[in-house]
């Protein structure tokens, strides 16, 4: 077998597919030859497995660039089992080269076992209960309404303003009541011109005399005496409060000016002031009169 | 143990105690769920109270089919509302931190309950450092356990979305945790 035999073999011998007899012819060609026995050497695996990584990586950055982004792409469905044959044995072969795809394997792999166990946390003690109290007996969505109408009553009397709120909602509601809405503060019917009312007046007074007729007649004028001391008593009655009267309007000045400059304090004592000349006045009316408060002859 | 149509159907018919096994079975979820979103205890709490209040009210408007998907919504719903509502009501006062110092705790919070041992804590705190979004799909497919189907539904995105999405947050919780701590995972 010439060198041009021998070297088409070559490759079949680092492969180990020459039967014994060829091998046997092979090598001791190559001990003869040194062209072919350093071809030989060339296309060792201890070249080969020195050099390969290298290579490929410089072949691939040269070419398609980095395999690892396509590993990426089918990592999940390895992880999952869903890989086909032919991408499962080329990405075997590159998670064998790449650390850093095998790393991510590896985790993903992991995480897989890890994560359903974090489906579940368990509450702390009393939820259940406090779930079933909320909810049992199946009530309608209104059975809680009494319930909510009370929480927020209770917000809205607590809120800081609340007095000040419902005075002037009060007013306006009061307002609106007499006189926008025509309420029972308000004359159902319109009120009389002053010509109705004269006559009006005249029709009472003329009721009235009528009445005193009457009243003269039936006590055969006995009623001119009785009437003639009623009026001297109120008369006296009348003189003997004049003083608490003066007072009175006194106090009420004193009132109406504390009023007008805020000054509680004030206004409260010229208030007590007033009651009491108010009750004294009705004392001294009320009473009997005296001797000494005979009208003047 | 009884199906979940089947205690919602008792349910619907006043049985106290097929109501009261349906809320053991489903606090946990309805906690954890609540808790993923809000990340705040009390909040949580009240959250996974009101849900269970909503499903109680409305047992009669459920067809029986994809409790949970339904649940998830009712959560997923309540816990947008909570935070909008927080988003929108600043704080009351302002508090200043200083670097180094540390607020006093309220009490163990369910975290630091749940989360055991450091894989799980790892796992979490990279959770958190996620996207919102990719958090919440994490969430729903791998923690809850939803179909790519029923997550589209309640999320409103088609199909094709959910799986593009899922993978996404898949490689970036790995990336995470990797970052974390790179021996995740090794034997």
């Amino acid at each position: 077998m010439n060198c041009e035999g021998i070297q088409a073999r070559l490759q079949d011998l680092l492969d180990g597919k020459l039967s014994a007899a060829e091998r046997r012819e092979v090598e001791a060609h190559l001990d003869g030859c040194g062209e072919c026995a350093a071809l030989a050497t060339l296309m060792g695996p201890d070249l080969l497995l020195e050099c390969a990584p290298d290579l490929t990586n410089a072949v691939l950055e040269r070419t398609s660039g980095s395999a690892c982004s396509r590993a990426h792409e089918i990592l999940c469905e390895s992880v999952d089992g869903t890989l086909g044959h032919v991408d499962a044995e080329l990405l075997s072969l590159h998670l064998d080269r790449c650390g850093e795809c095998a790393a991510l394997a590896v985790a993903l792999k992991r995480l897989g076992e890890d994560l359903p166990a974090m489906a579940e946390l368990e509450p702390a003690a009393g939820f259940v209960e406090e779930v079933l109290a909320a909810t049992l007996p199946r009530r309608s969505p209104w059975a809680g309404l009494a319930a909510r109408w009370a929480r927020a009553w209770t917000t809205l009397l607590a809120r800081p303003r609340i007095a000040w709120e419902a005075g002037y909602v009060g007013t306006v509601a009061l307002w609106l009541v007499v006189s926008v809405l025509g309420a029972p503060f308000q004359a159902s019917t319109p009120l009389p011109s002053v010509e109705s009312s004269a006559k009006i007046v005249d029709d009472v007074k003329h009721r009235v005399s009528t009445l005193g007729r009457r009243a003269w007649d039936a006590t055969g004028g006995r009623g001119q005496e009785a009437w003639d001391g009623l009026q001297s008593d109120i008369s006296r009655r009348y003189r003997r409060t004049e003083g608490a009267l003066d007072a009175m309007r006194q106090d009420g000045d004193r009132l109406k000016q504390a009023a007008l400059e805020f000054d509680l304090e004030e206004s409260g004592q010229a208030l007590k002031a007033l009651t009491n000349d108010a009750r004294s006045a009705w004392e001294r009316f009320a009473n009997a009169p005296e001797a000494s408060d005979a009208e003047p002859e | 143990m009884a199906d979940v149509a089947t205690i919602v159907q008792r349910c619907r018919r006043g049985d106290a105690l097929a109501w009261e096994a349906l809320v053991r079975r489903y606090q946990s979820r309805v906690y954890a769920v609540a808790f993923h979103y809000l990340r705040d205890a009390d909040e949580a709490r009240d959250l996974a109270q009101d849900v269970f209040i909503k499903v109680y009210r409305n047992l009669d408007s459920f067809t029986g089919e994809g409790f949970l998907p339904w649940l998830l919504r009712l959560i997923r719903n309540g816990a947008i509302d909570r935070l909008r509502r927080k988003k929108a009501r600043p704080p009351a006062t302002d508090v200043p931190v200083e670097d180094g110092m540390q607020l006093p705790a309220t009490g163990p919070s369910p975290e630091d309950a749940w989360v055991t041992d450091a894989r799980r804590r790892l796992v979490y705190r990279a959770l958190y450092r996620m996207s919102e979004q990719n958090r919440e799909m994490i969430l729903l497919k791998e923690i809850q356990g939803l179909n790519i189907n029923e997550i589209a539904d309640l999320l409103g995105v088609p199909v094709g979305t959910v799986k593009s999405r899922s993978s996404r947050a898949r490689l970036e919780l790995a990336r995470r945790v990797v970052e974390l701590d790179p021996s995740y995972g090794a034997p």
